[in-house]
């Protein structure tokens, strides 16, 4: 090889080079999430390029020249953003669905076990300072969960006014 | 021609290194994202899901044969499961499991007369449920059932004064159960609505 021909060579395949790790980085997701915060939300900011819900996501903005007014010419952003976002207050929303199916599902065995206890309660003293007090107790803790949960499963009743005790 | 030849072969060349080296590119930054492979944190969370699964069956089992009127199959099935081991004890899932068996077991012994095994069974529960918690609750609610049943007991058995404390006894565990699911609703749906409580 000629001392010309050498730097031809190893232009090309520097540029080449250049070219094609630049093409793999443009594709992979960029390792800093939009926001911080807990380590699940992290997690799942992670998760997102991924995961199966991103076809609900917004697609991406189309295409144009005009500069937004924050100085970047829209369409040149990646569309990850918008898609992580949509995608994030979507496992937002689940996850605040979750945990109120979660403590209602809780709440209502809370309710049973005050429901039995009561009846027990008047079975054993049927008096107005043992059995009266658990009955108003009973009765404050039902409005409460039927507030909140509008109703339990099992017989369990939200009704302040329901028989004690509701379920067999 | 033949220099021509040359340089469209090293161009040509430079481009097939080029895509190798991009696929190469894509492979890394997609195992970048990959989860790494498994720790011992992973380890301890495959356990935990087996032993909640095998909880799970085991509870489903107890339920068939209590609907079989086998209650002692039931108590048998949560014999097996309060008495497996876990390799990380005192983790609350299974703090939790251990206590919610031992109250099924528990109720299952007293509707079987056997009152002396529901208050093991009551005992052993509530040294996993040290908080006011609803399954400490629902220990607390047994015992007082329990005691119930002993007042019951003792005033067929001609023990008016034995009768009469264990009827105390029982009214201040069932009013103390109260109090703690109570407790465990406040802090599931937080104090709005609540009009005064015990």
């Amino acid at each position: 090889m000629s001392p010309a021909r050498t730097p031809v060579w190893f232009v090309a395949l520097a540029a080449a080079l250049v070219v094609a790790c630049g093409a793999a980085e443009k594709s992979a997701p960029p390792a800093e999430s939009p926001s911080s915060g807990s380590r699940a939300n992290d997690t799942m900011q992670q998760a997102a390029p991924n995961h199966p819900d991103q076809r609900y996501a917004p697609p991406p903005p189309t295409a144009s020249t005009q500069p937004s007014p924050s100085g970047k010419i829209p369409g040149t952003e990646p569309p990850r953003d918008q898609r992580t976002e949509a995608w994030f207050e979507l496992q937002t929303a689940r996850g605040e669905l979750d945990a109120t199916t979660g403590d209602c599902m809780l709440a209502c065995k809370a309710l049973a076990s005050m429901d039995r206890a009561t009846s027990h309660v008047c079975s054993v003293s049927p008096d107005e300072t043992h059995c009266g007090s658990a009955k108003e107790t009973l009765k404050t803790a039902r409005r409460r969960v039927r507030t909140e949960c509008m109703a339990c499963p099992n017989g369990v009743s939200v009704d302040p006014d329901a028989p004690i005790p509701s379920a067999p | 021609m033949s220099l021509l030849k040359n340089k469209v072969f090293i161009v040509l060349s430079a481009l097939a290194v080029a895509a190798g080296v991009a696929l190469a590119c894509e492979e890394v930054k997609q195992h970048e994202g990959a989860p790494s492979m498994t720790t011992p944190d992973d380890a301890v969370d495959m356990e935990l899901m087996a032993y909640l699964s095998r909880a799970r069956a085991l509870h489903h089992e107890a339920t068939i044969k209590e609907d079989m009127g086998d209650k002692k199959g039931a108590v048998d099935a949560m014999e097996r499961l309060t008495s497996q081991r876990f390799s990380r004890a005192a983790t609350p899932e299974v703090e939790e499991v251990l206590s919610d068996a031992f109250a099924r077991r528990a109720e299952l012994e007293l509707g079987m007369g056997d009152l002396d095994s529901a208050s093991r069974s009551v005992d052993h529960g509530l040294e996993h449920a040290r908080e006011l918690t609803y399954f400490r609750g629902h220990l607390v609610e047994v015992s007082g059932l329990l005691s119930e049943a002993r007042a019951h007991a003792l005033t067929d058995a001609g023990k008016p004064e034995e009768a009469k404390r264990a009827q105390e006894k029982a009214l201040a565990e069932l009013e103390q159960a109260i109090d703690i699911q109570n407790h465990v609703l406040s802090g599931l749906l937080g104090d709005g609505g609540r009009e005064g409580g015990r």
